[in-house]
């Protein structure tokens, strides 16, 4: 069982890309919960009629739908910005505990910058 | 198209359908126009008539809006997503493509909160995020049919409008034969097509759900005819005028039929998302999330991530 040493600071950095993919996958979220919320502003001219009051039929059920969507996209983009912070903690309390461990992680992390992949998986 | 001289089209047939009541041989006579009080009030409606048409919203109104869900679309294309929602030239994303991926990484810690965190969050991530794109393809296939009613509402209330001018020019001239019968095209504006929902297999991978959605879109160009119902053929103004009264009632009617056919498909999607099918589209917050501040033993220990095996 690999819990420590070099072996354990190989799957800490596993992990580490983990929550390095996660960051950029929280980032596709974030921009389609904001192109779906975005269309508020621009939804005046669509939906309205003059010859009637308001919007019309169909904005009530779209917007429900739309801020529905907004919510969970949120969500989404939410849950997997904490997990990529609980990840990286993680992988820093097991690093400290461990030299060894920490210094292969260091030295992979390095090789990864000094890449251009910022830990994408093979 | 004429659409934005639909009042002076309307002004223009008020002034036709004057003439043709007023007569040639009365007006040459210059005498007092012997109009029935029918076709007066005919007369006069005209421009209420056509009115509510002229300020129907602009079809590139709604262009910026669905550039929006285009673009979170394209944000959402994980492999599996329903490529006809989508251009065939749109990449998918490989970005999102690390997460299921991750599966294998968390497979080597045997900590409570790692499972958790596979079993809830990375396994169902695929399903679940092609079900998300399927609502913002039905939140955009509204906006696309929508757009395409009006679109084709405007088209049909012009042609009404100078079917109307021609008619009467003829009447006038004394050589109109009838043969009213405009064809709306806005009946065939709105396209429904089902969008399957798939749910997670425990061991990885997707099955259909027991359940679809709707997701409107633009009707393909067939024509659909709403023909007035049958007039007496004659060739009295009146006739004409009630026949073109007629179709714009139609044509209202038809507007209000549509939107209708709208909001039902779009109730339907929220009501889905109202019941336990919700769980389709959303992923629960894997316990993980919750420790991003937790002590450091919490992270390592059993119910976090546990051993590296």
């Amino acid at each position: 069982m690999p819990d420590s040493g070099k072996e354990l600071g190989a799957g800490l950095h596993e992990l580490w890309k983990v929550a390095q993919n996660f960051e950029r996958v929280q980032d596709e979220f974030y921009a389609a919960r904001n192109a779906v919320a975005d269309t508020v502003l621009k939804q005046d001219k669509a939906f309205r009629w003059d010859h009637r009051d308001g919007y019309g039929p169909v904005y009530r059920v779209w917007s429900e739908l739309r801020a529905e969507i907004v919510s969970i996209l949120g969500d989404t983009d939410q849950s997997l910005g904490l997990t990529a912070d609980a990840l990286r903690q993680a992988v820093r309390a097991y690093a400290r505990a461990d030299d060894e461990a920490a210094a292969e992680l260091d030295r992979r992390q390095q090789w990864h910058r000094g890449s251009d992949d910022p830990g994408r998986f093979a | 198209m004429s659409f934005s001289e639909l009042m002076d089209h309307a002004e223009t047939i008020q002034k036709l359908a004057r003439s043709a009541a007023n007569g040639p041989d009365r007006s040459s006579l210059d005498i007092l126009p012997a109009v029935t009080a029918e076709e007066e009030a005919l007369i006069e409606e005209i421009p209420s008539l056509y009115r509510p048409f002229s300020t129907m919203p602009d079809p590139a109104s709604f262009d910026e809006m669905t550039d929006d869900l285009t673009r979170a679309l394209g944000c959402l294309a994980i492999t599996g997503v329903d490529r006809r929602f989508i251009s065939a030239t749109s990449p998918l994303s490989s970005t999102l493509e690390t997460v299921p991926h991750a599966d294998v990484t968390l497979a080597d810690w045997t900590g409570d909160a790692a499972e958790n965190f596979r079993s809830n969050f990375i396994v169902p991530f695929r399903p679940t995020v092609c079900n998300q794109f399927v609502l913002v393809a039905a939140l955009k296939g509204a906006l696309d049919a929508h757009k395409e009613m009006w679109a084709r509402a405007r088209a049909d209330v012009d042609k009404l409008a100078h079917h109307s001018m021609d008619a009467l020019t003829l009447l006038i001239a004394n050589t109109y034969e009838w043969d009213w019968g405009v064809i709306l095209t806005v009946a065939g504006a709105v396209l429904a097509t089902g969008a399957a929902i798939v749910a997670a297999l425990p061991t990885g991978g997707m099955s259909l759900a027991a359940l679809s959605l709707t997701v409107l879109g633009t009707g393909t160009p067939v024509v659909v005819s709403v023909l007035p119902q049958e007039h007496e053929k004659a060739m009295s103004v009146a006739h004409l005028l009630r026949a073109m009264r007629s179709d714009i009632y139609r044509l209202h009617a038809e507007i209000t039929r549509q939107e209708q056919a709208m909001v039902d498909k779009l109730t339907e999607i929220n009501k889905v998302l109202g019941s336990v099918n919700r769980d389709l589209f959303t992923l629960a917050r894997p316990a993980l999330a919750e420790m991003a501040n937790a002590r450091a033993e919490d992270l390592t220990g059993d119910t976090g991530l546990g051993a590296n095996d």
